[in-house]
């Protein structure tokens, strides 16, 4: 469970500031003095607010545990007018505003294509969450949500399990890290009433984001149904698990959701290690000092952004990465965002989705 | 070390484990395993032949494993008694010493060897335990050590002969940066302050600065402690040399596969600016923790250990190295985090504290004790499983109770459900005698 945040046993040491991405030659982003301003009585700055990622790199290098993240979100609640610039044009506030409705419902069927195998009845389903909406938005990036949602029900039907496609909606996980209750609040009860009607007792998520919202946030509307990564999930049936080897010099990147919120750093590298073997390289900012995507809740995508992102870049391409496998969908749009442009046509350099590279060198049971 | 050693009325028994702890003050039996050095200890003369000729080298543990050491030798130079042992788990029994020792002293069946002793006092002196970080890359990273391996390396007698190189490749150093606080001040080890290492690193800084005045040297501190005597002086003395303090502990660490140099990122929190900088070496400050074994002998004497694994003193500011149980005392860091300074003037108050009933030849105990009622006890054992200083047995199918080692704090009293034991001066027609005083 999260950690409340008290700003009092802060030694003003800095070790948050030394870990923050954000933090830069060129500009003064302190956790450190964020935490003192608190401790003192003075709310966060309106400009932290706005750009803190909640990456949790502060929080979890944090020699006092404090957690800064959940006082940001806290805070962002907090704030009477909106403050914050959204990227594409506010495009997806909007949707999870629209979301809210109880009339709009994912049409599933049409979207997916036939060829696979799912149930109604079953104990396991597979939690989609915003997989469609960024679908529509991000085709000319390379990113391909379907194939995602694709390549995660052929692992599951290579493994003989037809899990029920859950019929929800975003899992509200922007919203809730924007300081929107409401939104989130809706977008939870109606999630959780759907999977409660379907009757599953498992749930599969190939998101890192949904992944905790799912596990943690949802806790406080009396959800406790198990919720499993799908590297978590294959981890159970590992032994049996017959992989295609892959040629090609693979490394990963620990999304924060993943990593840093809920402790998963080992299962996605036990299996990117049964497939690339020697191949699978760790790249220099890796497990709890991962460097973040650099957007969070799509919220201001600017030059900081970018330069996280290059970094991030230049990490895996010092370590002869030829492909990047990353946990979560929205660092794989960022960073698929940031290859794309005219500047980096040369690098030689994939960024690919978790759970498309397992099932693309999955070979089904032993 | 070697005085003690060749003093007539010191008995020093090394490689050794206390297994059992009976009796009480001026009475204590203590079982003690010896552990065999598969060498004859009256025979050997320390002349290192076997040595020599050992072909087997394992991590020399004195040199923080920085180094290599044979299997048969000292475990350090100044070692005492000079009496060579064969580290047995990585011995490849060759032989080969047994074939050069003139003395004939290299024994192979030794066994371990039980003693007995009959003691007056005991003195606890368990010591401390390094901390070792998970993070900040040691374990991975070479070039970053604790300040005991940077002692090891500025050392004489140490693995490099006192050449301070970095680990991975031998090369001269030219940077270095301290790291105050790894594992003290921190909830994720131990959130006390260890108290010496900000002095440690600045007298390690100093070395280094003395000897390689062309080292750029700067600590990374987030507050220096520097409380005993001359301690301020001597720190304020040590920038004179060059050495740089930063405010600001280093939040993470990076090695360069190629050239394994670090490059480190901290927040200056004075000048509120980023540090970012490449060194040769990272010194971190690690907390001290309590022995691993301080529990199996709390539970041998009774003694009462804190959350940290750290004796608990009768009184923290009054009786700073007596304990609870009668003839025991603690000294030095078996009972917290502390400076030499502080564990010398400890030892020598632990050792008077020991010598008191010695020479006074009696104790004077308070009378508030438990008492049983042999007619009614039924010799359930429930006082003795409560009893927190093992003064309670049964004999007979009765509670006995050691009036020594009884400290009369009621435990047993309150557990005994045919109501047996009752406390001396406590009793509850005493009490209800009170009771009706006050009511009247």
């Amino acid at each position: 469970m999260t950690i409340k945040y008290n700003p009092n046993t802060c030694a003003q040491c800095g070790v948050c500031s030394g870990n923050c991405p954000l933090f830069t030659d060129l500009k003064l982003f302190s956790p450190r003095i964020a935490v003192y301003g608190t401790s003192i009585g003075y709310t966060i700055s309106k400009d932290f607010l706005k750009q803190c990622l909640t990456c949790a790199a502060c929080y979890t290098n944090c020699p006092m545990q404090i957690n800064l993240p959940e006082a940001v979100r806290e805070e962002r609640a907090g704030l009477k007018e909106d403050p914050f610039c959204f990227a594409h044009k506010g495009f997806f506030h909007f949707l999870d505003k629209i979301m809210v409705s109880n009339k709009i419902w994912p049409r599933l069927k049409i979207w997916l294509p036939s060829g696979y195998k799912t149930s109604e009845n079953n104990d396991i389903g597979y939690f989609i969450g915003c997989l469609p909406y960024l679908d529509i938005f991000f085709k000319d990036i390379g990113f391909d949500g379907k194939k995602i949602v694709q390549d995660a029900l052929s692992i599951l039907n290579k493994l003989g399990i037809e899990p029920v496609l859950l019929r929800t909606k975003c899992c509200g996980h922007d919203a809730f890290w924007r300081g929107e209750y409401q939104i989130f609040e809706n977008l939870a009860k109606q999630n959780i009433e759907m999977i409660k009607a379907s009757g599953v007792k498992k749930i599969i998520t190939t998101c890192a984001e949904c992944y905790r919202t799912l596990k943690i946030d949802y806790e406080k509307f009396d959800f406790n149904i198990e919720v499993l990564f799908i590297s978590e999930f294959l981890e159970k049936h590992f032994p049996n698990l017959r992989f295609k080897p892959s040629e090609i010099k693979i490394g990963y990147h620990d999304s924060c959701r993943l990593g840093r919120h809920l402790n998963v750093y080992d299962s996605p590298r036990e299996i990117i290690k049964a497939i690339a073997g020697t191949n699978f390289t760790e790249i220099m900012r890796r497990r709890e000092n991962s460097l973040c995507c650099g957007v969070s809740a799509w919220m201001n995508c600017d030059e900081n952004s970018k330069l996280i992102r290059t970094q991030k870049i230049n990490d895996a391409r010092k370590a002869k990465v030829e492909s990047l496998i990353v946990p979560c969908p929205k660092c794989n749009i960022h960073l698929n965002c940031l290859l794309s442009e005219e500047a980096m046509k040369n690098t030689n350099l994939k960024v690919q989705d978790l759970t498309s590279f397992i099932s693309s060198h999955f070979e089904g049971l032993r | 070390m070697v005085e003690t050693s060749k003093h007539p009325n010191v008995q020093l028994i090394t490689n050794a484990e206390v297994k059992e702890i009976t009796g009480y003050v001026g009475n204590f039996r203590i079982k003690i395993q010896k552990n065999p050095r598969y060498v004859d200890e009256k025979t050997c003369n320390g002349c290192g032949l076997c040595s020599e000729k050992c072909p087997v080298l394992i991590p020399n543990e004195f040199d923080a494993n920085l180094g290599a050491r044979k299997v048969i030798g000292l475990p350090f130079s100044q070692a005492v008694p000079a009496i060579y042992a064969i580290e047995k788990e990585f011995c490849t029994e060759c032989r080969s010493c047994e074939l050069v020792c003139e003395k004939k002293s290299i024994d192979f069946n030794q066994k371990p060897q039980e003693i007995e002793l009959e003691i007056g006092t005991i003195i606890v002196a368990t010591g401390l335990e390094v901390y070792k970080p998970s993070y900040y890359g040691y374990g991975t990273y070479p070039n970053v050590i604790t300040e005991f391996e940077l002692e090891r390396l500025l050392s004489p007698n140490g693995p490099t002969e006192g050449e301070l190189v970095r680990i991975s490749d031998g090369k001269k150093v030219k940077k270095i940066a301290f790291i105050q606080c790894v594992g003290s001040r921190d909830l994720r080890s131990q959130p006390y302050c260890s108290t010496v290492c900000c002095m440690v690193a600045i007298k390690n800084a100093t070395l280094v600065k003395q000897h390689h005045p062309e080292i750029e040297l700067t600590i990374y501190y987030i507050d220096v402690r520097a409380e005993e005597k001359l301690n301020e002086e001597y720190f304020m003395r040590s920038k004179d040399f060059g050495i740089k303090f930063v405010r600001g502990k280093i939040g993470q660490i990076l090695e360069d596969p190629e050239t394994r140099s670090l490059t480190i990122y901290a927040e200056d929190t004075l000048r509120q600016t980023l540090i970012n900088d490449t060194v040769d070496l990272v010194v971190l400050s690690t907390a001290m923790l309590s022995n691993p074994s301080a529990r199996e002998i709390s539970n041998m004497l009774g003694l009462e250990i804190d959350s940290y694994g750290f004796f608990k003193e009768f009184h923290y500011a009054l009786a700073p190295v007596k304990t609870r149980i009668d003839g025991v005392s603690i000294c030095g860091c078996a009972a917290g985090p502390k400076s030499i300074a502080n564990a010398v003037s400890q030892a020598q108050a632990a050792a008077v504290t020991a010598l008191h009933p010695l020479i006074a030849g009696k104790v004077e105990i308070e009378l508030i004790r438990a008492l049983v009622d042999t007619e009614n006890c039924v010799g359930c054992g429930l006082c003795a499983n409560a009893c927190p200083f093992n003064a309670i047995r049964i004999e007979n199918q009765k509670a006995v109770v050691d009036e020594i080692l009884c400290k009369g704090c009621g435990s047993c009293a309150g557990v005994c459900p045919s109501s047996s034991i009752t406390l001396r001066y406590y009793r509850d027609a005493q009490i209800d005698a009170q009771i009706d005083a006050l009511a009247q």
